[in-house]
């Protein structure tokens, strides 16, 4: 019972808050403003939708409209008058287009959102056929793509100076349109007159009702010489890209629905051209140091160190700053003075400045100070010329050391002819060499891909070797057998020449007695026993039983039964006899060359 | 002593080959001599335009030595060409990277550069490398890459595979490694500056997307710039940057290293 009375009270709870909420929800008023209210088939029209004093608001989801195409475009917060008042407001744009001819009603709209209802009023559209409202009328501004991207060139003034720095800003207006790789170029392009457009800023701005986004670019540029010019037309190039998601309307074809909506199209704008007249410098004030220098500077002027003794440099930096064409500036003039050395100098140009470092060498300990520095400019706007001054620049020299004091060491003669050593230190490149070194006809290179290829794989060649050669080595020393066979192999060879040649030359006797010794000797390595233990029973109880092929047994049994029929009756034995048994031997060495385990 | 023999036979021949080469060469190395002399006495005279003749005259017949590309490089200077005087510094660099004279010239005269080289990006550790690897020619780098490659084999072998010695091969392995390491990670860097590398000659041209005079420019290149030569394309070269940047010039404006 408790429990049921619980529940009502839960109930009827959650259902007070939820009307409650419903009271308290805020009805939020809007209006829909168009750009025109008369329009042909195809043309578009922007929507905005204005919540007046009110900048909090969400973007809310309008209906769809039969007929219309509808897309979101952006938002901003601008001032909106209403009834005298002017607040800042939250405005939501859309662009609308219409396929076909009609009457078309937007709103009223009652929109519930997060809590909050939002209530619009009611704007028509007539779509027909024919000119559009206010087209054919001139326009200030030639407008391109429907009117929603054009640009304009700002260029400092019609009449300039030669060499005077000229700043162009490009202002690309923009509608609504997602421009993608973006690039804005002229024809005077990257040469030595102009750099690149760099991107400045950018805002959104209200001409004649209509909201566009405006991007800068900016560079500079200067013509040397004096006459009439046209810069210009300033291009910007870009792919427009079509925003999707917006319901597509049936009467589209299939290759606008898939590619005309979703894809790029690459855009190319261009701007009006510009006369621009390029003015002569004036004579009249031109200082007698004037290189050319055009803006408006400031000069810094430093020496360092400012202890120093005769002979040694110092270096006297300038810096040139302010606005102005830095390609028109050259270092200021140091004014000429005995007993100094002033080499070229050396530039360095940074953001905004440029700085300029000369060495000075001191020669003679009388000197007090670097004399001063000028630097003159014509200034366009002033149009008129200028000269800055820095220095003197006081330093403290002291004897002993460097060029001069060997110089007042050595007798007057030698004073007109310093020491070659120390000419070669002053002068503002260091002389030739007499000698001409290796010269020799140019080689090709050993490091080419083949040749390093070689070299490359010699090593790992000789590694390899050594690693075989050093496994043979181990193997003669700890394998018996193998050692054997090897040493047996080679003494065979030897000896079966000898045999040969004791054989031609028909002497029985003595190459018996070669055949059983060398058949004893082979035998002895092959199979691990003393030579003197090699006998023709020996062959018959043991080395007959390690060789499978009887028929070597055999043969060796001859060869020794022959040699011990030598020994008793060797003139018996016939060259015919002599040739049979080196057969034999030769056959058994080759036969039993071919096994190297027995 | 058969071995003495046959090195004595050897011996022989290598010495008599030699004696050959140097007696057929030794005619164009003194006239390629008095050439060189006459440049120099050319240039001692201020005839700047005779001197850069006769050495060039050197040059062309194919003889090379880091004295000749450094006093044609100060001719070109002195005449006033910058950039056909870095180019010969850079060419006398290759040849004698520490001379004094040669780097202190090639100081003076990037900077009369209208525009100086933009400083490559690349890390700490590989700059050092680099500033290590450019007091020695390319042909030493690659020698002392040989030779520690061939010591750590013979190393290998010795302690490895013949086991004569009782040194325990890891730390003289370990020094050799790390300095092959280091040429090795250093040596495309060197490559491209001896292989690819190219100066601008022409006082300020315009780089091109595209290989053709009509073609949009990409970037400017200002006399005594280094560039890097990708590719040919009959007289246009595909050439990028120092900062990484990458168009096309046409072959009178650059010159290979």
């Amino acid at each position: 019972m408790r429990y049921k009375k619980l529940t009502i009270i839960f109930i009827f709870t959650f259902a007070l808050i939820c009307v409650a909420g419903e009271l308290c929800a805020e009805e939020i008023k809007f209006k829909i403003l168009l750009e025109k209210e008369k329009v042909t088939p195809g043309e578009r029209v922007r929507m905005e939708l204005i919540f007046f004093d009110r900048t909090d608001v969400p973007k809310i989801d309008i209906p769809e409209v039969e007929g219309l195409d509808i897309r979101y475009r952006g938002s901003s917060i601008k001032p909106i008058t209403e009834d005298g008042s002017t607040e800042d407001s939250a405005v939501y744009m859309y662009s609308i287009v219409s396929r076909a001819a009609g009457s078309y009603t937007i709103g009223s709209f009652r929109i519930e959102q997060e809590g909050d209802v939002y209530v619009s009023d009611t704007a028509v559209v007539e779509v027909t056929e024919g000119e559009p409202e206010g087209g054919g009328e001139s326009s200030e501004k030639k407008d391109i793509l429907d009117g929603r991207i054009y640009l304009e060139v700002e260029i400092l003034r019609d009449e300039v100076f030669e060499n005077e720095k000229i700043p162009v800003v490009v202002k690309l207006y923009t509608d609504w349109l997602d421009l993608e790789d973006l690039a804005v170029f002229d024809e005077i392009g990257m040469t030595q007159l102009a750099g690149v457009y760099k991107t400045g800023k950018s805002e959104m701005v209200t001409m004649k009702g209509v909201n566009y986004a405006v991007m800068d670019f900016s560079k500079w540029f200067f013509i040397p010489t004096p006459g009439e010019y046209t810069f210009g037309p300033v291009k910007a190039r870009f792919n427009i890209v079509e925003l999707s998601g917006q319901p597509l309307n049936y009467n589209e074809d299939f290759y606008k629905k898939v590619i005309g909506r979703h894809g790029k199209h690459l855009i190319e704008i261009e701007s009006p051209k510009k006369i621009i007249k390029v003015l002569p410098l004036p004579a009249e004030g031109r200082p007698d140091d004037f290189k050319g220098a055009m803006g408006s500077f400031t000069l810094e002027a430093v020496v360092a160190p400012k202890k120093i003794k005769e002979g040694a440099i110092v270096n006297l930096t300038t810096e040139i700053s302010g606005y102005g064409n830095y390609k028109t500036v050259s270092a200021p003039e140091i004014r000429e003075q005995e007993g100094l050395r002033v080499y070229e100098p050396t530039a360095e140009e940074k953001e905004g400045r440029v700085i300029f470092t000369r060495g000075i060498q001191i020669l003679s300990a009388d000197i007090k100070a670097i004399p001063d520095v000028k630097f003159s400019y014509f200034d366009p706007v002033e149009k008129k010329y200028f000269s800055l001054f820095k220095g003197p620049f006081p330093v403290a020299v002291s004897q002993g050391g460097g060029l001069a004091a060997v110089e007042k060491a050595k007798g007057p003669e030698e004073k007109k002819e310093p020491l070659a050593e120390e000419k070669k230190k002053t002068e503002e490149m260091i002389d030739i060499k007499t000698s001409a070194g290796d010269l020799r006809k140019a080689s090709p290179v050993f490091y080419g891909l083949a040749g390093t290829v070689f070299l490359g794989m010699l090593p790992l060649f000789f590694l390899g070797t050594s690693v075989l050669v050093k496994k043979r080595m181990d193997r003669l020393v700890n394998d018996t057998a193998y050692a054997g066979w090897i040493q047996a192999s080679k003494e065979a060879a030897k000896d079966l020449t000898k045999a040969r040649s004791l054989m031609r030359k028909g002497d029985p006797e003595r190459f018996y007695d070669h055949v059983f010794r060398m058949t004893q000797r082979y035998l002895a390595r092959r199979f691990c026993f003393a030579p003197g233990g090699i006998t023709e029973e020996i062959v018959s109880s043991q080395i007959r039983l390690r060789i499978e092929n009887g028929d070597i047994a055999d043969a060796i049994e001859s060869i020794f039964n022959d040699c011990y029929l030598s020994n008793y009756a060797p003139l018996e034995f016939e060259q015919s006899d002599m040739e049979n048994t080196f057969r034999k031997v030769k056959k058994v060495i080759t036969e039993l060359n071919g096994i190297v385990y027995i | 002593m058969r071995h003495f023999f046959l090195i004595s036979i050897l011996f022989v021949h290598v010495a008599g080959l030699a004696g050959g080469l140097n007696v057929s060469g030794g005619g164009g190395i003194s006239r390629a001599q008095g050439a060189f002399t006459e440049g120099n006495t050319a240039y001692e005279n201020g005839d700047y335009e005779k001197a850069v003749e006769e050495y060039g005259s050197l040059a062309e017949k194919g003889f090379e030595s880091g004295p000749l590309y450094y006093n044609l490089g100060n001719a070109y200077v002195k005449k006033g060409d910058i950039g056909k005087g870095i180019l010969f510094y850079e060419k006398a660099r290759q040849l004698m990277p520490r001379d004094g004279d040669l780097l202190a010239n090639l100081r003076y005269a990037k900077s009369k550069m209208k525009r100086h080289d933009i400083p490559v990006k690349r890390p700490v550790v590989l700059r050092w490398l680099d500033m290590a690897m450019s007091y020695i020619t390319i042909r030493q780098a690659v020698f002392a890459a040989f030779f520690l490659y061939y010591g750590m084999i013979a190393l290998i072998i010795v302690t490895k595979v013949f086991k004569k010695t009782t040194i325990t091969p890891t730390l003289p392995m370990l020094i050799m490694s790390f300095f092959l390491a280091i040429i090795l990670i250093a040596l495309p860097q060197k490559f491209r500056d001896t292989e690819r590398g190219a100066i601008t000659l022409s006082r300020i041209t315009d780089v091109r997307l595209e290989p053709s005079d009509t073609a949009e420019p990409a970037f400017p290149l200002y006399e005594g710039m280094k560039v890097y030569i990708l590719r040919q394309k009959g007289e246009w070269f595909k050439v990028k940057r120092t900062d990484g940047k990458v168009g096309w010039i046409s072959s009178p404006n650059i010159e290979a290293i």
